[in-house]
């Protein structure tokens, strides 16, 4: 456990986070805060992105900020499910079966190109993530408190994938793109790739953060207070989804929840113990991009639409 | 308005060099000037089409030396000024320049010592088109400029407008394609710098607002303005018909006994406002006893009278609605149905000049003269052998005297008429004493006429101007009139026994005749407003109204009408008044004239010889009659007041509350901002003395109403903070730090634990609404469009 008084605080927690993630991924600020909030808020999250953006990296990073035990799944169309959460071998020795816990027995999982596995194996997947338990031959095993799923899926080159269904594609909280960096943050990573090399394994020790503190940071932000107003305000806006007339599918109230909780910690990251109709719109794009389905318009435009018709609080 | 761009101010802007350095302009560019030389160049040549088109005028009249000697003065001077230019400031160029325009009033006096010269309003035309020339040459500022273009304008409209060549109307056609290049090359800037950067649906569109505020004061305006009762207009000064009071009719404006007044009154023929009545006037125009026994005009022929029903073997007359040869006041009481041959109408090519009288009122309806209630089997008879004249009761209703039946009450529960409705008439060629007037007449007046005796009311309800011989030339009678309640109407029917006796007296064989037909027309109806309609209806179906038919020698005109079932008007009258008399009605007819809906002129009815007519009246109970029409081809008696003359009736007062209303909006429109600052202003101490929570909505309220009036208003879904911030963080605002302290703080206490503002906050709530104003946002927006956009 965590020392209570040699813990660190919200803000040292986060600004540590910040500035290893930035240092991490150049040019990215406000990606990366809503990569934090997505973790924050104990979610999942979807790249929707090219390869070699860094994806990966970010991933690592995160789990190297808390010492969390840190896996990664290449999937592919044989990959099998026992692949992912394991497997049951008989031991000759003890005369026993033995279960062989599978990479999502870790802190962080990066599931790289989940589109690309059968959708026997992506569901294995989707259970751990949505009850943080998987069961082998009746046998249910609990997952780490803080298991955080980093899935990533190429937007181009389909052929041979298996798209995500909508269904399971609401057990995300978000889903981001990353996109380029600019000039300036692409010659600072030249810059940072001549000059210096990999940091040794000390000072990643000593930069690493407790995972209690990940948790202390889930638990706050789940504690935060949020106006009934501004819930009235998710509400709204979640009806609107569904009774769009361009939106084949809305957000559910599961989705409605991840939003709230999105929120929460979206507010937290901004210094607040309170949620404000801004924060809602704030992570609005990338809580409604992976789990509105639109019928002609693309999501960005889609939910533009949604967030400038319905009527926002004001102060009433 | 967004301040000028720099580029359009300068003399000599890249676009327009190459005018500057070829032209005359380059002379005079100077410095100091504000306005840039394609400006000046488009205005030059505007001045110049209008002075072409003057001089297109005066070509026709002046010899050409005249205009050569004019132009060339005028040419040199402004050579010299131009020459002169660099020695002189350009306020003096520009008086200089307009002393040129006088130069024509200075030749005129040469010219006319010459037996030439010019009219005043060519002269000053001419200098008005020369000072506009000045201005566009010697004008330094871009509103001097602007000026010469508009005074180009007028002279090319007004010379077009006074010219009596066809070839002037292309001079306007030119100047307006030309100016409206001048407009577009010159404010094109302008333009753009107004136009919208995005247009965002709204519910309540302007346009939509317009339309409905027009539509609610017009409807306000005509509830308001006809639903007045007659009387409160009276009392309030404003005479039916009148057009208004003694103040804004200006045919009427000095009343009776102004010299001016009938001068006016002449001009203006269709005015209804009070004029001369000379009662002592003399004329030699017809009257009405020559309207009805066509003593007027052309005289009868002897071989084309024809006998009759009524006197076989004398002569008889034709019902033409205007040969009652015996018909008129003076002793007989008797209407012949007597007809001379028929003389065929000359078409109406002037409803002005055959006008006896102009009526302005309800169309179709009968005014009588004169009413017979007994047909004897040749001739209809009034009861008494003399008319017995009663003088009307008099009501002093404002500062006008009315006048009403005496001892009579037109509108009670057993009348059928109700309601009021203002109608006028003016006598202009009437040769008669008798006023035609409406059944259900409440009052009536002349203006300034307050000696009842002036008047007297048979017993039939014939109104007249006893003691005179007739009504003099353009004396207006106001009338109050009822209307007639066909639901009233049934029901006194209704009540009324059958007669049992005939009131006509006719012959055993018409008669049965006539009760054959009513049985065929009625139909076994049972006595009501049914059965009197069915029969009239069916009258009118079966039988034809001609004119021209004419009765051999002993042959009896209403036998020969029911067996060939054609004849005139008073053959109808008969006719039905001997079925409903069958029937048990009490009927009698009247005769006067048709207020033809066809003869309107200006929403006024000219009623001239030819609408002279006949027609029958119903006995509804007590004292109270109701017109019928038996003859074909005329309307039905009106039973309620048109909306059509409501509307004309509510004119002014629709005229004056739209006025009024599209005033009072365009004002409020214009100084909208203002209007809105002051209440803001007055606001303020109201919103200190309330809670937090409600300064905050307050001002969010305000601030979004601020934005609406600026034209950028909120999008439903951005919250008010990030709207301030978008606007304000562009341009880098001192108030800037002030919106994001107020918000911060308005969102801790609403949707977080505070309960109250902050010190900062308020002082920031208090800088905003006091600050952040209607003005201080329009020119931030406005600085912000005019901004070019940095491409990043």
């Amino acid at each position: 456990m965590l020392d209570v008084e040699s813990a660190p605080s919200v803000e040292q927690v986060l600004t540590q986070l910040r500035t290893k993630l930035n240092g991490v991924l150049l040019g990215k600020e406000d990606r990366i805060e809503l990569v934090l909030a997505c973790l924050i808020s104990g979610g999942h999250l979807l790249l929707d992105d090219l390869p070699g953006l860094g994806k990966t990296t970010l991933a690592k990073a995160i789990a190297s900020s808390f010492g969390a035990r840190f896996a990664r799944v290449q999937c592919t169309p044989d990959l099998l499910p026992t692949d992912i959460i394991g497997f049951q071998l008989f031991n000759q020795k003890v005369r026993e079966f033995e279960f062989h816990p599978g990479p999502v027995f870790s802190d962080i999982l990066l599931a790289d190109e989940l589109n690309r596995t059968t959708p026997r194996t992506q569901s294995a997947l989707f259970e751990a993530m949505a009850e943080r338990q998987v069961t082998v031959d009746g046998k249910s095993s609990k997952l780490s408190s803080t298991f955080f799923v980093i899935a990533t899926q190429n937007p181009i080159d389909s052929h041979g994938a298996y798209p995500l269904p909508e269904a399971q594609l609401d057990r995300f909280s978000m889903k981001l793109e990353i996109g380029y960096p600019s000039t300036e943050s692409q010659l600072a990573i030249l810059s940072q790739d001549r000059s210096s090399g990999e940091p040794s394994e000390a000072d990643e020790k000593a930069s690493e953060l407790p995972l209690e503190a990940l948790t202390a940071l889930q638990q706050k932000a789940s504690s935060l207070h949020i106006d009934e107003a501004v819930q009235r305000y998710i509400i709204a806006l979640c009806e609107a989804t569904r009774s769009h007339e361009s939106v084949a599918l809305g957000v559910s109230p599961r989705g409605m929840l991840i939003w709230q909780q999105v929120s929460k910690s979206w507010a937290l990251l901004q210094g607040r113990d309170f949620v404000t109709p801004a924060d809602v719109q704030a992570v609005a794009h990338p809580v409604l991009g992976v789990r509105v389905v639109a019928r002609q318009f693309d999501p960005e435009t889609l939910i533009n639409s949604i967030l400038e018709n319905v009527e926002v609080p004001t102060y009433q | 308005m967004s301040p000028k761009p720099k580029q359009s101010e300068t003399p000599e802007s890249a676009p327009d060099a190459k005018v500057a350095k070829s032209s005359l302009f380059n002379m005079l560019a100077q410095d100091g000037w504000t306005c840039s030389a394609r400006k000046r160049n488009g205005a030059f040549h505007l001045a110049l089409l209008a002075i072409v088109a003057l001089l297109h005028l005066r070509t026709h009249n002046d010899p050409w030396w005249v205009l050569v000697t004019e132009y060339g003065c005028i040419a040199a001077g402004i050579l010299v000024i131009s020459r002169a230019a660099k020695y002189l400031k350009p306020a003096t160029q520009l008086v200089l320049a307009i002393a040129i325009g006088l130069v024509p009033w200075f030749l005129d006096t040469p010219w006319r010592a010459m037996n030439y010269g010019n009219g005043m309003e060519i002269l000053m035309l001419a200098s008005f088109g020369w000072i506009g020339l000045g201005l566009a040459l010697f004008g330094w500022q871009s509103r001097l400029i602007s000026l010469a273009v508009v005074a180009s304008g007028f002279l090319v409209l007004f010379t077009t407008f006074i010219s009596d060549y066809s070839q002037s109307v292309l001079f306007p056609l030119v100047w307006a394609a030309l100016c409206l290049w001048w407009l577009v090359a010159n404010q094109w800037e302008q333009v753009e710098a107004c136009q919208a950067t995005s247009i965002s649906r709204t519910r309540y569109r302007m346009t939509s607002v317009l339309i409905g505020l027009l539509l609610v004061t017009t409807t306000f305006a005509l509830v308001s303005g006809s639903g007045l009762r007659v009387l409160h207009q009276l009392d309030i000064g404003i005479m039916p018909t009148s057009g208004g009071s003694k103040w804004n009719d200006t045919a009427a404006r000095s009343g009776i006994g102004s010299g001016d007044a009938i001068v006016a009154a002449k001009e203006h023929a269709m005015s209804f406002g009070a004029v001369e009545t000379d009662f002592f006037l003399d004329s030699h125009e017809p009257s009405l006893f020559d309207v009805f026994s066509e003593q007027f005009g052309e005289p009868v022929a002897k071989k084309k009278i024809q006998k009759a029903q009524a006197l076989a073997g004398k002569e008889t007359q034709d019902d033409g609605h205007h040969h009652f040869s015996d018909a008129n006041r003076g002793g007989n009481d008797e209407f012949s149905i007597q007809r001379d041959t028929p003389k065929r109408n000359k078409p109406l090519d002037n409803l002005r000049a055959n006008a006896l009288m102009y009526w302005q009122g309800s169309s179709g309806i009968r005014l009588a003269v004169d009413r017979f209630s007994r047909f004897n089997g040749k001739s209809w008879k009034k009861e008494g052998q003399s008319p017995e004249f009663t003088q009307p009761g008099a009501v002093l209703i404002g500062e006008q005297t009315w006048f009403q039946p005496a001892g009579y009450t037109v509108q009670n529960a057993l009348s059928p008429f109700v309601d009021a409705v203002p109608e006028a008439m003016k006598f202009t060629k009437y040769r008669s004493n008798i006023v035609p007037t409406r059944p259900g007449l409440q009052l009536w007046c002349v203006d300034m006429l307050d000696r009842a005796d002036f008047f007297g009311m048979s017993d039939t309800r014939c109104l007249s101007m006893t003691g005179r011989d007739y009504v003099p030339d353009y004396t207006v009678v106001r009338f109050v009139d009822s209307l007639i309640d066909l639901q009233r109407v049934r029901a006194l029917l209704s009540k009324q026994k059958n007669s049992q006796e005939h009131s006509h007296v006719i012959e055993e064989e018409t008669r049965a005749q006539i009760a054959q037909l009513v049985k065929e027309y009625t139909q076994g109806t049972e006595r009501s407003w049914d059965q009197v309609d069915l029969l009239l209806r069916n009258l009118r179906w079966h039988f034809v109204l001609d004119r021209e038919v004419s009765s051999k020698d002993g042959e009896q005109p209403l036998s020969k009408f029911l067996e060939h079932r054609r004849g005139p008007s008073y053959m109808f009258v008969t006719t039905a008044a001997l079925m409903l008399d069958e029937l048990g009605y009490k009927t009698r007819m009247a005769r006067g004239f048709y207020v033809d809906p066809s003869n309107a002129i200006d929403g006024e009815y000219s009623v001239i010889p030819q609408n002279a007519h006949v027609w029958l009246e119903l006995h509804v109970g007590s004292d109270n009659w109701i017109p019928l029409e038996p003859t074909p081809g005329y309307r039905q008696p009106p039973f309620r007041v048109t909306w059509r003359y409501r509307l004309y009736q509510a004119r002014f007062a629709i005229f004056w509350i739209v006025s009024g209303t599209l005033l009072f909006s365009t004002i409020t429109y214009l100084f909208r901002f203002r209007i809105f600052e002051t209440l803001c202003w007055l606001l303020w101490p109201l919103v200190l003395r309330s809670s937090d929570r409600k300064r905050v909505q307050w001002l969010v309220s305000i601030l979004d109403w601020r934005f609406r009036l600026a034209g950028i208003r909120r999008p439903t879904g951005t919250l008010p903070s990030r709207h301030c911030d978008g606007l304000l963080q562009e341009q880098n605002h001192a108030l800037t730090p002030q919106v994001s302290q107020l918000f911060a703080d308005a969102d801790r206490m609403y949707y977080g634990p505070a309960e109250c503002l902050t010190d900062a906050g308020r002082d920031a709530l208090q800088a905003l609404w006091k600050r952040l104003s209607l003005f201080e946002i329009k020119r931030i927006h406005l600085s912000k469009r005019s901004t070019p956009e940095t491409v990043s």
